[in-house]
């Protein structure tokens, strides 16, 4: 059995930005016009992040209006922080949703215009960046990336790349811990490379 | 039928969890190592890591595009200024408003005193008021003809709903009409308008021959106002606008906003947009005439007019007649109203960009465009307006303005060089012109305070454009010139990332890679990884082994430490 040796970010480390973000929150709350002008400013290089992270490369105009829907979705549900969980957390929980519920209309947009764009893909065009190794590598990481449902790719990045705890996961997802275990699970064995590729 | 999916699981292997955790520096140090010395003489564990480690940089996002956190922003504050489209949004008034109807009515059918109108139901749902005409001045002849009667038109006069209006040839009659002011011109075959809904939520006309312009206020919501011709239907939510009905059929020319115009046998449509003109086929659109900028003037120099005055004595004709009866003025005469003013509307339009309001930005500095401007003004407004266009999606028209300036002098030709590359190589990706840009604004400003800025695109765009060598040419010059300037780091790492990745050079990028690491910037640790891999790659394992150990010293707990800890040979296993 493996000791996890890596002890978790600890709130007010250097880097940390919730401390600032509660503190925001409180000045809002208390009535400050400018608070609320001031917490988009500070969460929005984590939400740019964040939703890049869960949604995948998409056109500019399109990740623009996921980070701006999400933006709003904090500012009017920001009454409703109850300060059960980290700040943060609270804002990545709404950053998945409404990934999530981009995701739901792509796929209901696919059904009618798959085929036009299937036909209008390019063949045989190889990207510039893909000649070099290491461009090939992440045009397939992108590729097993693409391959993960929305759910498994939350729990994924906010585990693994965010470093957040299990419990937080579940908390921004929505659900138990031991769902998230379930869905890490099975994003690992989607991503990692098969036998028949590495041998 | 699926295959059944080979397991990672391998004998002597880790499994999936304590590879990730191994990746993520988790791990106790000695599992860590134990998983580091397993994955060093295992193929496949070796592809899994750098497949892994593909995975995270695949998720690195993108840097924030100029100005994308301001749009948002500003978007945002939009969106929450807006009322939310929610059916409990729409549906609670609802139910409210029929509650209140269903009191008002009980209370109606009690015997006793009749009660006033309940203010709520006013509140909920405003009743439509009667919005007649109010003729605000005439020249020539014109004359109404309402409930059968005919009379000439006069000031003051109210024309409601369903009032023929008729100006004779050369003509014409000015009305304020709610928010609006109409103006109905003669012309050369006179005019007929009739008023066929004049009501605060729906104000329409049909205009049988001649021309109506229209400087409509912006519409509350689910109000409509309504052009009807023989031929087409026009719409408009807040313009200046003219439509023309002549023998040849429908034109309709905006000098502000939008407006939609709807074929009635075919119900196309087409939506014509400010500075533009659609005669008389929807297919024929182009820009305005000058018979166009004259109305429009004319109609212009009516809202600069101060408030009408009640009928005055023949002697001394109204400012409306006055204006009225004012030849049609040149393009000199009706230039600018004065300097300052116009610096004022430039000022209230920058503080209109600053808060994110662009359309109306756009739409008072196109207008303040149309007057006669000195030269700094107009390059200053022109400046003004291109900005404004870049940040509201518009950038491929921004680019003609910003040559145009260009083209000039002084401090606004830089700044407008500057501006061009920039719209070039960000909004319109095209990095090719945008290096001739730079180029140029190196040439033409050798001493400008934008200097530095341009040395550094020059070579960034070259590199986008696939000019590896001239780029890396470029950033090298720009790095002798400004050693220490704001760039220098992404001007090193550019030119590694060009020599290692385009010209296979990895000798070339150590140098610049070493640079960074030495600066301890935030990207110090990067550039020592970056570093350590090509003297990896060139064979010098000892050199790239003490990188690896520098960088575990610099950041323990960083993204590449697991990298390191592999690589970094048996005196890092001992840390």
């Amino acid at each position: 059995m493996f000791l996890v040796d890596r002890p978790r970010a600890q709130a007010g480390a250097k880097g940390d930005i919730e401390p600032s973000l509660a503190a925001l929150v409180e000045r809002h709350r208390s009535g400050d016009p400018s608070a609320l002008n001031a917490l988009m400013t500070e969460i929005y290089p984590s939400m740019h992040r964040i939703i890049y992270r869960l949604s995948g490369p998409r056109p500019r105009e399109v990740h623009e209006d996921l980070v701006q829907s999400a933006l709003e979705q904090v500012c009017r549900s920001i009454d409703s922080f109850e300060g059960r969980s980290r700040f943060t957390t609270f804002v990545f929980g709404i950053c998945h949703r409404v990934v999530a519920r981009s995701r739901r209309y792509d796929r209901v947009r696919t059904w009618f215009k798959r085929d036009a764009e299937e036909a209008c893909l390019p063949q045989g065009a190889t990207a510039p960046d893909e000649i070099v190794e290491r461009g090939r590598q992440v045009a397939q990481a992108r590729a097993a990336l693409d391959r993960l449902e929305g759910d498994e790719r939350s729990a994924f990045v906010l585990h693994e790349i965010e470093e957040l705890p299990l419990e937080e996961v579940a908390a921004a997802l929505g659900c138990s811990t031991r769902t998230v275990k379930r869905r890490l699970r099975a994003a690992r064995e989607k991503l990692l490379p098969s036998k028949e590729l590495v041998s | 039928m699926k295959a059944a999916r080979q397991g990672f699981v391998h004998p002597g292997g880790p499994t999936e969890d304590a590879l990730f955790d191994h990746l993520a520096g988790r791990l106790h140090p000695q599992a860590g190592e134990w998983i580091a010395a397993h994955v060093a003489s295992c193929a496949r564990c070796t592809a899994a890591v750098a497949h892994l480690e593909a995975v995270r940089e695949a998720l690195e996002p993108p840097p924030e595009s100029p100005f994308q956190r301001q749009r948002d922003l500003q978007a945002v504050r939009r969106r929450l200024d807006r009322p939310r489209r929610r059916w409990n949004r729409i549906l609670l008034p609802g139910f409210a408003a029929l509650a209140a109807c269903l009191a008002v009515l009980w209370m109606g059918t009690r015997a006793g005193p009749r009660l006033p109108a309940q203010p709520a139901i006013a509140k909920l749902a405003p009743a439509p008021v009667p919005t007649p005409w109010t003729v605000l001045g005439t020249e020539g002849s014109t004359e109404v003809e309402a409930h059968g009667a005919k009379s000439a038109m006069k000031t003051e006069q109210v024309v409601a709903a369903g009032g023929l209006v008729t100006v004779a040839p050369s003509a014409r009659v000015v009305a304020k009409w709610g928010g609006a002011k109409v103006m109905i011109e003669g012309g050369s075959a006179g005019a007929q308008v009739r008023l066929v809904a004049s009501r605060s939520d729906d104000r329409a006309l049909v205009l049988e021959r001649g021309r109506v312009v229209l400087n409509v206020d912006p519409l509350a919501p689910g109000a409509r106002l309504a052009v009807v011709t023989p031929t087409e239907r026009v719409t408009v939510h807040g313009t200046i606008f003219l439509v023309d009905v002549d023998a040849g059929g429908t034109s309709v020319a905006v000098a502000r906003g939008k407006v939609r115009v709807e074929a009635l046998a075919s119900r196309a449509t087409v939506d014509v947009p400010a500075g533009m003109r659609v005669a008389p086929l929807p297919a024929a659109i182009g820009p305005l005439d000058d018979e166009d900028r004259r109305v429009f003037a004319l109609l212009e120099h009516w809202n600069d007019a101060p408030p009408a005055e009640p009928a005055a004595a023949p002697a001394s004709p109204s400012p409306e007649k006055a204006i009225l009866a004012t030849p049609t003025p040149s393009p000199s005469a009706h230039a600018a109203p004065s300097a300052r003013a116009e610096t004022a509307t430039l000022e209230a339009a920058r503080a209109e960009v600053l808060a994110g309001s662009y359309p109306r930005a756009i739409a008072h500095l196109e207008s303040l465009r149309r007057h006669h401007l000195p030269a700094t003004l107009g390059a200053r407004v022109a400046l003004l307006l291109a900005q404004a266009l870049r940040l509201d999606h518009h950038a491929r028209d921004a680019a003609p303005l910003l040559e145009k300036v260009a083209r000039g002098g002084g401090p606004e030709a830089e700044q407008a060089q500057f501006l061009l590359a920039q719209t070039l190589e960000r909004d319109l990706a095209d990095p090719r012109r945008a290096a001739t840009v730079w180029a140029e604004t190196e040439r033409r400003f050798p001493h400008g305070i934008f200097r530095e800025e341009a040395a550094f695109r020059l070579g960034e765009s070259l590199l986008q454009a696939g000019e590896t060598q001239d780029g890396i040419d470029a950033l090298e010059r720009y790095l002798q010139a400004f050693g220490s300037g704001a760039h220098s780091d992404d001007a090193h790492l550019l030119v590694a990332a060009a020599r290692r990745d385009r010209l296979s050079d990895c000798a070339g990028a150590i140098p610049h890679l070493r640079a960074v690491a030495d600066g301890h910037g935030p990207r110090a640790g990067s550039a020592l990884i970056g570093a350590a891999r090509c003297l990896e790659k060139i064979g010098r394992d000892d050199e790239a082994a003490a990188a690896y150990r520098h960088y575990l010293t610099l950041a323990p707990h960083g993204r590449f430490t697991a990298e390191a800890r592999r690589h970094a040979g048996p005196r890092a296993s001992q840390r």
